[in-house]
């Protein structure tokens, strides 16, 4: 047992680059940036973060909103501080208070319009506060343009072990309503999601004579799912490979907005492992990861 | 008092170091254990998905029974587990779940749909939307934006989900500063077996002047 502690104190502090975790930083707040400036584009920012009273698009608001009885001006006012918010924890400025204010603001806009937030919004929001603390903004910042610092292993743990959850979680869902996904159906359930005409961009009659391929890539994605405990062996990079194909897919046949990036945005911390390799290969110059291992974890 | 204490510990450099070397680490594991722990314990693959209905031993029994004989054991234990542990931790998360709205609950694309529905959108006598039409591609950017689509699905589902009245003026509001000789606008779901080729129509929402009030037909 004291051999199995001491491993594991080694494991969570074991000195890694930062690169991957500014990078999943960067790209983290970048998603959600612009997934947010988005509905400002299409111009319903009022119309979606408003009180059902006051007009809003939404019909009912959660219990933890505190927006619903104030002024609409102060729902406007919570989307423009959490931009704000976002585009500092992208910089790596005032990171920390940056997250938290992010993570609160972004919060009240989904109370306030439960049916636009949805599970990816939660997943960002997650790590967004698992990674407050990580060091995260050691590198790749306003102030620290390089990525030359060391951090300690945990966030990375953090960060795979919740994909694990969210991955296997959705492959059991998924059999838990029906065995099409790994039988042979008339209509198998990745053919129904993608030619889906509310969501999917594939036509239900043109693609029906690839029905097939669609079972095919039903079992494909349930084994997938079930089989992500990998991401916590070192063959988690390679499992991410097809992990991020499955997402480049999504995207394809979807328009399901930030979901696909903002799954791709946690990725960094899968290829871990090679970016960091490849970044020491390519600058060999400053000091290795493990040269910086008493600054680790800081 | 304790602050003072604690920089008596932590002046000496043979303190800084034991507090560096010693204590923070394992603080730090165990820290990250407890998270870890957390997080299985609010979003449990299987234990998430067990229905809110089972929580009494008696329903513990009805669900067993639905078993094949020789998984009955294990799937008791499960469900036993999650009815007198998970759950009650779980619930004790929901707090500060909601405060920072992030409950711990991946049930992500489960199925696709049982039929196909889609959404049209009528100004008087013509189509100005339908789901998938290129031709008929009205409002489309936003009616397929990730953020309003849920409430479009809503609209065209059985029940009409709770935000067909906010959505329905939604669309009323856009279309009479677009057509302002307007007098009747119609949301019609359309629903069909797969693959598609026999739609009806299922319900609709109907708003006309001048009172422009939504009623459902």
């Amino acid at each position: 047992m004291t051999r199995l502690w001491s491993r594991w104190v080694e494991i969570t502090g074991r000195p890694i680059s930062v690169l991957p975790l500014a990078l999943t930083r960067i790209l983290v707040a970048t998603v959600m940036l612009l997934d947010l400036l988005r509905v400002l584009q299409l111009g319903i920012v009022g119309d979606l973060w408003r009180a059902p009273a006051a007009g809003g698009v939404g019909g009912f608001t959660d219990e933890g909103s505190l927006l619903v009885d104030l002024p609409p001006w102060v729902a406007l006012a919570t989307y423009g501080v959490t931009l704000v918010a976002l585009a500092c924890v992208a910089l790596g400025v005032a990171t920390p208070p940056a997250t938290i204010v992010a993570v609160l603001a972004d919060a009240q806009l989904g109370h306030l319009f439960p049916p636009g937030d949805r599970a990816i919004d939660r997943l960002l929001r997650t790590m967004l506060l698992l990674l407050m603390f990580s060091g995260w903004d050691r590198g790749l910042t306003l102030r620290v343009r390089d990525a030359r610092a060391a951090v300690a292993q945990w966030p990375h743990l953090l960060v795979r072990w919740m994909l694990v959850i969210v991955y296997t979680a959705s492959g059991i869902g998924k059999l838990w309503v029906t065995h099409d996904w790994v039988g042979w159906a008339r209509f198998p359930p990745l053919y129904r999601i993608v030619t889906d005409p509310m969501a999917g961009t594939l036509d239900p009659l043109r693609w029906l004579a690839f029905r097939p391929a669609f079972q095919v890539m039903s079992w494909s994605t349930v084994a997938l799912e079930l089989s992500s405990f990998l991401l916590l062996t070192r063959f988690g990079p390679w499992w991410g490979i097809v992990g991020a194909l499955m997402h480049v897919g999504i995207f394809s046949m979807m328009e399901l907005g930030m979901f696909s990036w903002g799954m791709l945005a946690l990725y960094p911390v899968v290829f871990a492992p090679w970016i960091v390799r490849h970044a020491r290969t390519a600058s060999p110059t400053p000091a290795s990861a493990a040269d910086q291992g008493s600054h680790a974890g800081r | 008092m304790l602050h003072e204490a604690l920089g008596a510990c932590t002046d000496h450099p043979r303190n800084r170091e034991r507090l560096a070397n010693d204590v923070l680490p394992h603080l730090r594991a165990a820290l990250v254990a407890l998270v870890a722990l957390t997080l299985l314990c609010a979003g449990a693959p299987y234990f998430d998905y067990v229905p809110a209905y089972i929580r009494t031993p008696a329903s513990i029994d009805r669900e067993v029974a639905t078993s094949p004989a020789w998984v009955r054991p294990l799937h008791r234990a499960m469900l036993t587990f999650e009815v007198t542990v998970r759950r009650p931790l779980a619930s004790r998360l929901r707090p500060i779940e909601r405060v920072f709205r992030i409950a711990q609950s991946w049930h992500l694309y489960r199925n696709g749909p049982g039929r196909v529905a889609r959404l049209e959108i009528w100004a008087d006598d013509t189509l100005l939307h339908r789901s998938l039409d290129d031709e008929h591609d009205w409002l489309e950017p936003i009616l397929r934006s990730r953020r309003v689509r849920p409430v479009a699905e809503a609209v065209v589902s059985a029940d009409g989900g709770r935000s067909e009245l906010g959505f329905t003026r939604f669309v009323v509001d856009r279309i009479r500063t677009e057509r302002p000789e307007t007098r009747v606008v119609e949301l019609r779901a359309t629903w069909s077996p797969w693959p598609g080729d026999e739609p009806e129509l299922h319900h609709k929402f109907v708003a006309e002047a001048p009172d422009w009030k939504v009623v459902r037909r």
